[in-house]
């Protein structure tokens, strides 16, 4: 069996509990992604399992090896820090070459030359970080990381410190590079869009407990909890059930039959680039939102409008 | 750790502990004050430390005003000859800037009819602290925003208004505290006080290092045990100050 | 604010010229002139007091004096090290554990420099123990000689090197640390390859900043050597007391200025900012 498990894994600071029961399993070679907003413990669970700090009470197993009381430098594991945290008196070279060189791998200078070939840093190779733009950096830490073939890589929001168009692209640029080494990525995430389009896997994290395992479509069509529903995107509320905005319509004529309908006043109007954002306002005091495609139709604040959907679009989450 | 703490601790509490010893010689014989007694019968030594106290109070006055004016005006501003001749004189050996300063004075005594004493030990002592002063409240002006300064003279405050009512008060905690290193070095001092005081003029310092060299005497520690509390709880009134 | 800033820096300006730019024009002067009949200075000029810096009877001395600078700088760095380091590590004791290390500065040099020679003088607190014990039946000789003086050395200058350590090693990035531990080094590799180069420049702006009043200094060679420690300060003194020889002691004084200000200058363009 190869995978890493966790096993009713707590952890407090103080008086104030951070990790609160997690038990989860993460198959070899899966890009699996813990999310969840700040302080939902996420931090302190990858920190736990690179060994940066010891769980209170709870297993951590890797490949059947139990890694508890194990030293961070006798884990199978590296970390690609959220802040990189290159040596910032090394190139990216020898960044790379730091860990062959604690082991003392006779192949070192083949091995970072090919992990630099790997993230097209070859060219950089004698660049300092602190002359690196942030990709480079990104790409040095990922090569550090990897060169040491681990049986699993954390990566503590490894994005976040990029600009958005930059971000974007190394997300692309990391699932290719996932796919290609097939190591088993567990990857720290606040934003859910980075989730979503990575994963294989997601597991959601909120005050120090899991509330939902599964994959993205899973999590994102059928949330378990509420607060699934409303971290993962803009949730409509009509009492116990939700609907998303993109999946709800909006027109001045009452739709054909087999639709739940609703009836409104347009609040506000906004045109989005990609889409028309379409508030309106019901009798019964819900704000709901239709997101719509150009051509669905123009609308002006204050007109009266139906909003409907698809009953089988519906999540059902009582709160 | 606690060996390196003991070696900077140790020696000091043993001087303060043998100061109650009731022997002259240093072993053990019983607490007695009898050492701080024969320290207050010394007319020569209340002499020296009132001499002491004089020129410090003196000094640090003149060079916390010298010294924070000349922050200020070094504020934003290159003037690397007065800024370097500042850090170099606070890293001069002090043997140097005593000769130096000696030989300075004689040469103008020819030309003026004045002699060493009191006057030429306090110009020595703002010159040195000066610096120290003029080192701390830079440092607190790097930390200040300029646009606090501007926001006041955009509301019609003079450039010297705007000085004493905005920039004045926030560098107070700064300025306080390099009075307090002024003081401290300048009732310190004893290599530049020695060679430019004269017979009027015998510090604390001086009279203490006459009685270090002709070899053991109590009375010295006595001596040493107050000033250490004496600056010690200087220290604690000032931050005590200072958080009011 | 230009005139006010300017008139402002007039007292201070006046105050640097007079007394330190001036007093040091006045040193220069004097190297190179002749001593005077009645110990004044006088004469034709010369630079002959700056050849007499190479006489062995005081190469003696200049080499005693960076020999015993030098061993005080290498002892205040190997004790500042481990203290800055664990200071940087203990959380909210921090200041605490720092203002104890700052607290002796505080206190009168001169009294700092009188508890070692309480310490270690023939009837001082450590021969007396010894010899009350009967470890040794005579006192021996650990005051008055160059052990002394490097010892009271390190002592006065301990804290010139934790401070740049401290704030050298406060500034490390504890995920460094972290990255290394992941990478697979030691506790003690982390030290060696990750640790001790990036704190480079904090042992740098220490060594220099012990090094600098260690050569320069008097009074801990005067009250510890006694007599027969003699450095460079001790010397110049001597020029222009019993000795009134001041062109010497001037020209002395300037070799011992001009070292500083190397040391100072090789610092400041090395480490620039980093250090001040």
């Amino acid at each position: 069996m190869s995978e890493l498990i966790l096993d009713g894994i707590y952890k407090d600071f103080s008086t104030h509990r951070v990790v609160d029961g997690i038990s989860l399993t993460i198959p070899q070679g899966c890009f699996y992604s813990l999310l969840g907003p700040s302080g939902c413990g996420k931090t302190t669970t990858l920190r736990m399992i690179a060994g940066f700090e010891e769980p209170d009470r709870g297993l951590i197993k890797l490949n059947g090896r139990t890694l508890n009381g194990m030293r961070p430098y006798e884990r199978p594991v590296t970390t690609v820090f959220q802040s990189y945290a290159l040596f910032p008196h090394l190139s990216a070279a020898e960044n790379v070459a730091f860990g062959l060189r604690r082991r003392g791998d006779p192949d070192t200078a083949r091995k970072v030359r090919e992990a630099l070939d790997l993230v097209q840093l070859t060219a950089k190779a004698d660049r300092m970080p602190a002359k690196m733009s942030g990709g480079e950096r990104q790409r040095t830490a990922l090569a550090r990381a990897l060169v040491l073939e681990p049986e699993l890589l954390l990566l503590d929001e490894p994005l976040s410190a990029l600009d958005p168009a930059l971000r974007k692209l190394m997300r692309v640029e990391l699932k290719e590079l996932q796919a290609r080494v097939g190591i088993t990525f567990l990857f720290i995430t606040h934003d859910q869009e980075e989730a979503l389009s990575l994963s294989d896997r997601i597991a959601v994290m909120h005050k120090g407990r899991i509330e939902q395992m599964g994959s993205p479509q899973e999590i994102y069509l059928t949330p378990a909890t509420r607060f699934v529903a409303s971290f993962l995107g803009a949730v409509n509320w009509v009492g116990s059930v939700g609907v998303r905005p993109e999946l709800t319509r909006i027109s001045k004529e009452r739709p054909e039959g087999g639709m739940r309908v609703k009836e409104g006043t347009v609040s506000s109007a906004m045109f989005l680039g990609d889409c028309f954002r379409v508030e309106a306002q019901t009798g019964e005091g819900e704000s709901l939102v239709a997101q719509i495609a150009h051509g669905l139709g123009q609308f002006e604040r204050g007109e009266r409008v139906h909003l409907w959907w698809d009953p089988s679009d519906e999540m059902a989450l009582p709160e | 750790m606690i060996g390196i703490y003991a070696f900077l601790h140790v020696p000091l509490l043993i001087l303060c502990g043998f100061s109650f010893n009731s022997s002259k010689f240093t072993v053990w014989e019983g607490f007695s004050v009898v050492w701080y007694e024969a320290m207050w019968n010394d007319g020569a030594l209340a002499e020296a430390a009132w001499n002491s106290l004089v020129i410090a109070v003196a000094s640090t006055a003149v060079a916390t005003a010298v010294g924070t004016l000349g922050a200020y005006g070094l504020w934003k501003k290159n003037a690397k000859l007065l800024s370097g001749s500042m850090y170099l004189s606070l890293v001069t050996p002090e043997i140097i800037t005593g000769i130096a300063m000696l030989a300075t004075f004689q040469w103008a005594f020819r030309y003026l009819h004045l002699q060493l004493g009191m006057t030429t030990v306090i110009l020595a002592h703002v010159t040195f602290s000066m610096a120290y002063v003029l080192l701390v409240v830079m440092a607190r002006l790097r930390t200040a925003d300029p646009a606090l300064e501007e926001a006041a003279l955009d509301l019609g405050a003079t450039e010297w208004q705007a000085f004493r009512l905005v920039t004045l008060p926030m560098l107070k905690p700064g300025i306080a505290a390099a009075a307090l290193l002024a003081f401290t070095v300048s009732f310190d001092d004893y290599v530049i006080t020695a060679l430019v005081a004269g017979v009027d003029s015998e510090t604390l310092p001086m009279v203490l290092y006459a009685m270090a060299r002709r070899g053991a005497n109590p009375v010295v520690s006595a001596i040493s045990t107050v000033i250490f509390v004496g600056l010690g709880l200087l220290i604690v009134v000032s931050e005590r100050l200072q958080k009011a | 604010m230009r005139r006010l800033r300017a008139l402002f820096l007039l007292p201070a300006w006046a105050f640097t010229l007079l007394l330190f730019l001036a007093p040091m024009g006045i040193i220069v002067v004097y190297s190179l002139r002749t001593k005077g009949v009645y110990g004044g200075v006088g004469g034709p000029w010369t630079i002959e007091n700056y050849v007499r810096l190479f006489d062995p009877l005081y190469g003696v001395i200049l080499l005693r004096s960076f020999v015993m600078a030098g061993a005080a700088t290498v002892g205040c760095l190997v004790l500042a090290f481990p203290l800055a380091l664990y200071i940087s590590r203990s959380g909210t004791r921090k200041t605490l554990l720092l203002n104890l290390v700052m607290l002796p500065f505080w206190t009168s040099f001169l009294v700092r420099t009188y508890a070692w020679m309480f310490l270690l003088r023939d009837t001082g607190l450590i021969n007396s123990v010894l010899l009350g014990m009967g470890v040794i039946s005579e006192p021996l000789p650990l005051l008055y000689n160059d052990g002394a003086v490097v010892v009271g050395l390190i002592y006065g200058y301990l804290p010139f090197a934790v401070l740049p350590l401290y704030s050298n090693l406060e500034r490390l990035d504890r995920a460094l640390l972290e990255a290394a531990a992941d990478l697979g080094a030691k506790p003690w590799e982390a030290m060696l390859h990750v640790v001790l180069p990036l704190t480079a420049p904090g042992m740098r702006a220490a060594g220099v900043l012990v090094f600098i009043p260690s050569l320069g200094a008097y009074l801990t060679p005067d009250l510890l050597g006694g007599g027969k420690s003699m450095m460079i300060g001790n010397l110049v003194q001597n020029q222009f007391t019993s000795a009134r020889d001041w062109p010497f002691g001037s020209a002395l004084s300037l070799a011992l200025m001009a070292v500083v200000m190397l040391l100072l200058w090789a610092l400041l363009r090395r480490d620039g900012e980093e250090v001040f």
